[in-house]
């Protein structure tokens, strides 16, 4: 499940798959912007057909906050 | 309804795309009221699919005023062909948006009359200042009112206000030249204002057309940019088994195949009426079927249910020859390139053979379900016009006429015989109100019989036509079988003692008649009577445009440099067999 959401964020962030781990956000990959975490956002609720709230959005900095907010969700990634 | 790739999709497609790769572009602006990323991208896959390439600049947040106004701003340094205006209905109302009823009614009605003159305003001033074609959305109508169920029974209520001003838009825009109404409110409405809307992504980044809607309206807006470029569809080639009617006729026999008011024929009967639609606005429609012809024939004249009869097809290839040989001996019958084709039929073996071999066609897969088969066909958006003109609706009745030509082609002895008994009339007129729409298409589309292949969009014709110093006109055919149409268009500059040949161009349907000549003579006489001493004109070559190669020589102008010049002191031969009159 892990590698699903590395893939979906590799894709929308157009950075290698070997390049993402759990710390990657802003600092490490460039574009990760936020037109690109809307994005990333609207594609991970619909793989894994989940909503986040309004606060968990706010609250996700990076791929390791997707994974705990997933978690929430009853998604084990 | 064809379900549409994901936004992330077009956002990682767009990026390996080279607009400048193609031949054809565009430049579109997108304004709006709210955000609308990913739009110009998806525009951009959609136009690299039918091999435009696409530029696009999209105006910051809520700056459409800023960029209208400020006659230096980005916007007008962009110089857009097309430019989208979408508006928000909560963005124009404001304070009103959320307490209707806090003024009273007439405060209301004052309060869409200054709307719309604002909106009015700021079309005036970008058509002024630019020669981009307008597209502004209309207001999407809400579905919520703080009145509920009695909203409907206010005078002038919440709901009534947004159709109003609406209603007054679209009578607004009918008026303007290159302004066109997007109806965003019937796009909103089609797909459901829960589903566009998402108000998850509006409170989290002021996103208020959900991400997945974002490709669908990107699909109806990239209707536009194709009727723009004249990169629209002219004909659809249709099978008959499985497509036109249920079942096999030659397996299944005339009584057997499904075709009925009643199901499942109806679901036929559906999409042949849909087809006949098409038709009557212009679309020429063709068979490319394997069959018996007398199997096929038989229903086609004598069904009780048959909605599509032989007068409605230009071309009908009817036989057990592969169809891919049919296919492109219907673009040469019909006279028109395999890129104006789109081909449906049930066979996805079929489909393959056409898609892979002939790619220009838009190949399109029906499905197995024939209950969608009308919705799918009116899904395409690439029959759309910016223009219908009188030409484009009487196109069929065209096709029929050249039938009958054929007949008579064929019971001639020589040419010459068969060219005098057409009483052909060569209608010459200057461009007018009338005629500038049919004028602009016919350079946006016309390949080969082109001297220049020069594109007019209609904002251009109409300034040459205000310039006395140009002479735009065209050519309307008419013999004994009936109206060709406006079917050739020229425009000439008028430089003292010298006339220049812009543009010469002549629908290929009419081509090997001597048309062309005559047109040139007429041309050749005025410049003769108004003074001028000599013509010229240029061939510009391109891949399609090689049946005008030898026209200038063969009339008698000579090579001079880039350009070949006709002197007036030489006599000025019509053509025998044709009439010219001048209106």
């Amino acid at each position: 499940m892990t590698s699903k959401l590395y893939e979906i964020v590799s894709k929308i962030m157009n950075t290698p798959i070997s390049q993402i781990n759990d710390s990657s956000g802003p600092e490490s990959i460039e574009t990760w912007d936020s037109f690109n975490v809307y994005i990333l956002l609207n594609e991970i609720e619909v793989e894994f057909n989940i909503r986040f709230t309004l606060d968990e959005s706010l609250d996700i900095k990076n791929v390791g906050d997707f994974k705990r907010h997933l978690k929430n969700h009853g998604v084990d990634v | 309804m064809p379900k549409e790739k994901n936004l992330s999709h077009y956002m990682n497609e767009a990026k390996s795309i080279d607009p400048n790769k193609y031949e054809k572009k565009t430049k579109i602006a997108i304004l709006g009221s709210f955000t609308l990323n990913g739009l110009a991208e998806v525009i951009q896959v959609k136009c690299s699919e039918i091999k435009v390439g696409c530029i696009s600049y999209v105006s910051n947040y809520n700056q459409y005023n800023q960029d209208i106004l400020n006659y230096s701003s980005a916007l007008y340094k962009f110089s857009p062909t097309i430019t989208f205006l979408i508006l928000d209905t909560q963005s124009i109302l404001g304070h009103l948006y959320y307490f209707p009823y806090s003024v009273d009614v007439e405060q209301r009605k004052r309060y869409i009359t200054e709307k719309l003159d604002e909106i009015k305003n700021i079309i005036k001033i970008f058509t002024s200042r630019s020669n981009s074609k307008l597209i502004v959305s209309n207001f999407v109508v809400p579905t919520y009112s703080p009145y509920g169920i009695y909203d409907s029974k206010m005078d002038y209520g919440f709901k009534e206000m947004i159709s109003d001003l609406n209603s007054k838009l679209v009578d607004f825009i009918k008026t303007q030249n290159s302004v066109y109404c997007y109806d965003l409110d019937r796009f909103v409405t089609r797909h459901g204002q829960t589903n566009v809307f998402d108000y998850h992504k509006y409170f989290f980044g002021d996103i208020k057309i959900s991400f997945d809607y974002i490709p669908y309206l990107g699909h109806e807006l990239v209707s536009y940019i194709k009727a723009a470029l004249g990169a629209n569809k002219k004909c659809i080639v249709v099978d008959l088994d499985n497509t036109l009617w249920g079942g096999i006729v030659g397996e299944d026999g005339f009584e057997g195949i499904k075709l009925s008011k009643t199901p499942p024929g109806n679901a036929y009967l559906e999409f042949q009426k849909r087809l006949l639609a098409l038709h009557k606005r212009g679309i020429i429609l063709a068979i490319n079927s394997k069959n018996n012809v007398d199997d096929a024939l038989e229903v086609i004249r004598k069904h009780p249910d048959i909605v599509l009869k032989e007068e409605h097809f230009a071309s009908m290839k009817i036989n057990w020859i592969d169809k891919l040989t049919n296919m492109k001996e219907i673009a040469t019958e019909l006279n028109i390139g395999l890129d104006s084709i789109v081909f449906l039929d049930d066979d996805p073996v079929n489909r393959d053979l056409i898609s892979m071999e002939l790619p220009q066609i838009l190949t399109v897969d029906l499905g197995e379900d024939p209950v969608n088969f009308a919705s799918i066909l009116m899904e395409l958006n690439d029959f759309d016009l910016l223009q219908i003109t009188e030409d484009d609706v009487k196109r069929g009745q065209m096709y029929l006429e050249d039938k009958n030509r054929k007949y008579l082609l064929e019971s001639a002895t020589n040419l010459d015989d068969f060219l005098k008994q057409l009483n052909i009339i060569i209608e010459m007129k200057n461009a007018d109100e009338f005629s500038i729409p049919r004028i602009s298409q016919l350079t946006l589309k016309t390949n080969q019989f082109n001297l220049t292949t020069k594109r007019y969009q209609e904002e251009e014709i109409r300034k040459f036509t205000n310039d006395k110093t140009m002479l735009v006109g065209c050519a309307q055919i008419k013999d004994k079988f009936g109206d060709n149409g406006i079917a050739g268009v020229y425009v000439v500059k008028k430089e003292n003692s010298e006339w220049i040949i812009d543009t010469f161009l002549m629908s290929c349907r009419i081509m090997g008649r001597g048309i062309e000549d005559g047109i040139l003579s007429a041309i050749l006489e005025d410049a003769k009577k108004q003074g001028a001493k000599k013509v010229k004109a240029m061939f510009i070559p391109t891949a399609k445009n090689q049946p005008t190669a030898n026209f200038l020589s063969d009339y008698g102008f000579v090579n001079e440099g880039s350009y070949w010049v006709f002197s007036l002191e030489n006599e000025i031969i019509i053509p025998p067999h044709l009439k010219i009159e001048r209106k």
